[in-house]
């Protein structure tokens, strides 16, 4: 089944059995001299892929699309009524926008024009957090409740990060917010947040840090200096992709992007889906896709095992949904966005096996084959940064306290280690109550409060799943003695 | 094949991992049955239970089910974040499953759907004789032939 560009095509999901999707006035805009409806609250990419726009642009090896639809990949990049370099993901449609697609990217990355005629504001905080996801909001809302002055910022318009395309229901106790379904608990620290008067920055992106540890952070619309005490980093993570012929073509796309499409947006991301991976967001957005009305093929898991919990596998599987263990995807196929995927049987070293191979007729293939942190703000600031394979990447080494090797910046959430969101939840209020302590000076309440947040966080670490992240945390955590303000590692 | 690479628990599995109802306990009424078999971090069904017949020890799955203190309500079967939990009925002629549901179109009292094993196979066709939901689950409770009530474990509705 091809989507063609129809000019009546509307992929928007009208009903859903989890999600609500409220779309009022109606915004029409240009894209490459063609009219395109999109509705109040949406991305350009989000729109574009609802009219069944899938090619964005041409790229160096072909026809190219959205990749993560959270900011990072360069597949949406478009111009946006002559301003170049904008990711249509993190961009809100807006009434009689003209938008062309960046077919040639030109020469040096001059943005200087981008800051010609923005509002300057300067802040002097307490905290700043940077990623308003489950680990920022909860770093945001510890250290407001204990008389901080907070601002967060995020770079998508959006805040809560990816809790809010979760439809599942989360493990967990009662604190952790178990039960609940992943939207459902970004609202409520949403709410909490707004509550405490928190300043949450939204469309903002915090681009580096500068001498006398100033930040910079600029929206279309304004630049701001921010001077603050003390630093959250919980700017969480990026897909991974996997190498393969076709893997450029729209329609290959991370696991997070099509949650971003179908459940941010309420926008179906294909009509039938591969998915590659078995951990626990391939099985978990396998479900998600069937709930959408998209069908889902297969999961194809290239080791011997699923990797995610039994009882996640156990939801796809008997609604008929196959998992090919020890199977990976071989290429992609279609002229202007994926039309058919080859998968293959692997043998022990993980190769093809030549003649083993399955054609599946799709027009979505995902990739749920992992994350990594990302951490490159921390990077930037010079804070000691260490490779690990259990946490996915480069991360920064940080005490038990999560504080940095920079003494007042802290890390937390995926941004630290990729885990899930109830430990992003638990290291952001470790690294909230940090914070406070830093400004405030030691408190014998907070300390306790934090000791126990840092037993619950090892208790939900102490399943089998969790025994690489523990090793991968022996390799990044410093005992970090604090005498007279200087630290020994 | 074991169930991490099935992907699903065999019912020999479940068995070999966890006590069952036994068949007196089944025939006096719905009661909960878990198919929760790893150390899940998580202890929804226990604070869920209002006959406190649930108890996970430290936060770690696995929960064990008191059948005489279950009263068959399904509360469970709703709010478990792993879809895990079951009931199982063989009270009187007929037997039946409640299982929870999470799709469109929804199910109605009344309504024919297929009865699907845990491979996702359909192995027949039951009527729906309960439904209620816990935030936005359904809970369905399906008839199912008598044999069938240790198969299946899953409904879909045909459009």
């Amino acid at each position: 089944m091809i989507h063609n560009t129809a000019d009546n095509l509307d992929l928007r999901i009208k009903d859903h059995p989890i999600l609500e999707f409220k779309r009022n006035t109606p915004i029409s805009f240009i894209f490459n001299g063609k009219k395109i409806i999109g509705y109040e609250g949406e991305s350009i990419a989000a729109a574009l892929w609802a009219s069944g726009i899938k090619v964005f642009r041409k790229g160096a090896t072909g026809p190219e699309g959205p990749f993560c639809m959270i900011g990072y990949c360069s597949g949406c990049l478009v111009e946006v009524n002559g301003r170049t370099h904008v990711r249509a993901c993190q961009e809100l449609v807006r009434p009689n926008i003209e938008v062309k697609s960046m077919d040639k990217l030109p020469k040096p990355l001059f943005r200087r024009h981008h800051l010609g005629d923005v509002e300057h504001v300067d802040l002097a905080v307490d905290l700043m957090v940077v990623g308003a996801g489950p680990a920022g909001l909860s770093a945001a809302i510890a250290a407001a409740e204990n008389g901080l002055n907070v601002v967060v910022f995020d770079r998508h318009f959006r805040a809560g990060g990816q809790l809010i395309k979760q439809t599942h229901k989360f493990f967990g106790s009662g604190e952790l917010f178990g039960g609940k379904r992943g939207f459902q608990i970004a609202g409520e620290l949403l709410k909490r947040a707004n509550e405490l008067g928190i300043k949450v920055f939204l469309g903002t992106s915090v681009y580096g840090c500068f001498k006398g540890r100033v930040f910079g952070a600029v929206s279309s619309e304004t630049s701001y200096v921010v001077k603050p005490k003390t630093v959250v980093v919980s700017t969480g993570a990026v897909e991974r992709t996997l190498v393969f012929p076709g893997n450029t073509l729209p329609g290959v796309m991370g696991a997070g992007a099509a949650q971003t499409l179908m459940n941010e947006y309420g926008v179906k991301p294909g009509e039938r889906a591969i998915v590659v991976g078995a951990g626990n967001v391939g099985l978990i957005v396998s479900y998600q896709l069937m709930q959408a009305g998209v069908k889902v093929l297969a999961i194809v898991e290239i080791r011997d095992e699923i990797g995610g919990w039994m009882v996640h596998a156990a939801k796809v599987r008997r609604i008929g949904i196959p998992i090919l263990t020890r199977h990976t995807v071989v290429r992609a196929e279609g002229n202007n966005h994926v039309e058919r995927v080859v998968v293959s049987m692997v043998d022990e070293r993980y190769k093809p096996i030549p003649g083993s191979e399955k054609v599946f007729d799709v027009d979505l293939l995902l990739l749920a084959v992992g994350l990594t942190p990302e951490s490159r703000l921390l990077a930037q600031m010079g804070a000691k940064m260490v490779w690990s394979s259990e946490l996915g990447g480069y991360v920064p080494y940080r005490n038990r306290f999560m504080e940095t090797s920079i003494p007042g910046v802290f890390v937390a959430g995926d941004a630290s280690g990729i885990e899930e969101a109830t430990t992003a939840i638990l290291t952001g209020r470790v690294a909230g109550l940090s914070a406070t302590m830093k400004v405030k000076g030691e408190d014998e309440v907070l300390i306790r409060e934090r000791e126990r947040v840092i037993e619950l966080l090892e208790m939900t670490r102490q399943t089998r799943f969790s025994q690489r992240i523990v090793k991968g945390l022996e390799k990044v955590s410093l005992n970090v003695v604090q005498e007279e303000g200087i630290y020994h590692y | 094949m074991s169930f991490r690479k099935r992907g699903y628990i065999t019912i020999e599995e479940l068995k070999s991992l966890v006590p069952l109802p036994p068949l007196e306990r089944i025939k006096a009424g719905a009661v909960a049955v878990a198919e929760c078999v790893e150390d899940i971090p998580c202890n929804v069904c226990m604070t869920a239970c209002p006959t406190n017949a649930i108890t996970v020890e430290g936060m770690r799955g696995m929960p064990k089910i008191e059948w005489d203190k279950c009263v068959g309500c399904g509360i469970c079967v709703g709010t478990c974040p792993g879809q895990a939990i079951f009931l199982v009925d063989l009270k009187g002629e007929s037997a039946r499953v409640t299982l929870p549901y999470e799709f469109l179109p929804k199910v109605k009292k009344g309504m024919k759907v297929d009865l699907l094993n845990r491979a996702g196979e359909k192995v027949g066709e039951g009527k729906v004789v309960r439904v209620f939901e816990v935030n936005k689950t359904q809970v369905v409770t399906v008839e199912v032939p008598v044999d069938l009530i240790w198969e299946v474990r899953s409904i879909w509705v045909k459009e």
